[in-house]
């Protein structure tokens, strides 16, 4: 007998072929490598679509909330019987919908899947899979450990099954601000330079990226900065770990210890000690130009005494052939440390320029 | 999903006869949501909103002929409607001519579009033979055809199935 072909065979697996058209297959596959080999193929395939038709562990699930919204009602019997019953059935929705391990839920907002489709809210995710979304609008999320994740457009975020909580979030790129549900296990949230694990509370990751000379595909990966709004959140990666406050933010770099941001008291300080000492660069600088005007006061007598026909007359602001324009001295920042005096000389003169106080470049 | 919680004034169903209907028409009101849906989650979720629906209109329930009856048109009443303002789905693949069978473990997400993808027809077949576990006689019987021409069909329902499967992949 020829191999039978696939349909053949399918039929056989399934028990629709009756008296020889079965026996004479019972013969082939028992004495045919090749065919009971794709026979074990078949029978993978079949025990896969059961489970992927009806997913066991999921309807049980549902089933179990469901049963858990009508029953409520029970102790309550003779009391008032609408009000259990329909709180009942809300909770057992909510039951329902947020039983860990379940699935997350897509709550607002628009994600682009790995294949490119876009989805819209709401939409529920199984927890049981991984998930790579990047948020084309801001977007909600709940996960299935009923932490809520609120992700900042174009950023992109993957769930997948792991952790203590059943779901390990990895955000790749943009910002997401997470309120993790309080249990006793951390969330552990992963990011391209450390992990950031919390129990309860909320807190904001940004993902930074150093960018290399504009062009994206050199953009060269910085880190993360996590800002914490409440309860305490862990940062670590192979180099050390941090532990975070509110109000804290803390970085996390790869090649390096997690470390803490400086808080906005100290920036206030910092701020305050950097007025001081541009104060007192301007201070030295008008020193100079005292100084400088000296000079200038010593030279043009000097040349009075000498002056000549044909020679340059310096008389000083607006004399004849020259000029002497000051640039007035600014204390107003960094990018106006400076005072310049020049010399304007008249032609028949060689040039001879001076700037006294030099421009300092930040 | 609103959920109107406004008491009713009819006589209630009582608890233990809500229970009793999860309990008996569960995997039947999952099974129509399945055949109209394809999806498996969006088939769960229709169940879950079928059953709070026939909470909700308990007092139906009792005034109901037969409650199967009535149970499964709420069921495919709620997946058809869910069907119209669901977005629509990323447009099939090439089919690839004899695809192999799907191997395990499989990609849920390829599996969930190519079931999606059936014809309602063709999802019954599947699902009666794959999740009910029915015998060919029983699905000839359900599908008033002979056993040979059912065979014929759940292999070509296989067929499709693998090509949109595999054709996901390319």
């Amino acid at each position: 007998m020829t191999h039978p072909d696939l349909d053949r065979l399918t039929a056989w697996v399934h028990g629709f072929l009756e008296g020889a058209e079965a026996s004479e297959v019972d013969e082939h596959v028992a004495g045919c490598p090749s065919c009971r080999e794709a026979v074990q193929g078949l029978r993978d395939e079949a025990q896969l679509l059961t489970r992927a038709i009806a997913h066991p562990e999921r309807l049980a699930a549902l089933k179990e909330g469901l049963i858990h919204a009508a029953s409520g009602k029970r102790s309550y019997r003779g009391l008032m019987w609408q009000i259990p019953v329909a709180a009942a059935v809300l909770i057992g929705l909510v039951t329902v919908l947020l039983s860990p391990g379940a699935r997350h839920s897509l709550v607002d907002g628009q994600v682009a899947l790995e294949d490119g489709r876009v989805v819209s809210a709401p939409l529920d995710l199984a927890a049981s899979q991984s998930w790579q979304l990047r948020a084309v609008d801001k977007v909600s999320l709940r996960l299935s450990d009923r932490s809520t994740v609120d992700l900042g457009a174009g950023s992109r975020i993957s769930l997948a099954p792991g952790g203590a909580r059943g779901v390990l979030p990895d955000l790749a790129l943009g910002e997401a601000s997470f309120k993790v549900s309080p249990d006793s296990r951390r969330l552990s949230i992963v990011s391209p330079a450390g992990r950031v694990e919390a129990a309860d509370g909320s807190f904001s990751v940004r993902i930074v990226i150093e960018d290399k000379g504009g062009d994206p595909m050199k953009n060269v990966l910085a880190g993360a900065i996590v800002t914490v709004f409440a309860g305490s959140v862990a940062l670590s990666n192979a180099n050390g770990s941090v532990e975070a406050q509110p109000g804290q933010s803390a970085a996390l770099a790869r090649a390096e210890a997690p470390m803490f941001l400086t808080s906005p008291q100290d920036k206030q300080e910092e701020l305050l000690r950097r007025l001081e000492q541009l104060a007192a660069r301007v201070a030295k600088l008008e020193d100079e130009v005292v100084q400088l005007e000296q000079k200038n006061k010593q030279l043009k007598q000097v040349l009075n005494s000498n002056a000549g026909p044909g020679g340059a007359v310096w008389t000083g602001v607006g004399g004849p052939g020259g000029a002497v324009r000051q640039a007035g001295v600014s204390g107003q920042g960094p990018g106006a440390p400076g005072s310049v005096i020049i010399i304007e000389e008249n032609e028949e003169k060689k040039p001879e320029r001076k700037n006294p106080a030099p421009q300092e470049k930040k | 999903m609103p959920v109107d919680i406004r008491p009713q004034k009819v006589d209630p169903i009582s608890a233990s006869s809500l229970t009793e209907l999860i309990q008996n028409y569960f995997m039947d009101v999952y099974a129509v949501c399945f055949r109209v849906l394809g999806r498996p989650q969006d088939a769960e979720d229709a169940t879950q909103e079928t059953f709070l629906t026939l909470f909700r209109t308990r007092e139906k329930l009792a005034a109901a002929q037969s409650l199967r009856a009535w149970v499964l048109t709420i069921a495919r009443n709620t997946s058809i409607s869910m069907l119209r303002a669901r977005h629509s789905a990323a447009p099939l693949p090439e089919s690839v001519a004899d695809a192999a069978p799907i191997r395990s473990p499989g990609d849920p997400e390829r599996l969930d579009r190519a079931l999606a993808a059936l014809s309602e027809e063709d999802r019954h077949l599947v699902q009666m033979r794959f999740m009910e576990g029915r015998s060919p006689a029983e699905m000839a019987l359900a599908t008033g055809r002979s056993s040979g021409s059912v065979a014929t069909a759940l292999c070509r329902a296989l067929q499709r199935l693998r090509d949109v499967y595999h054709g996901g992949a390319r």
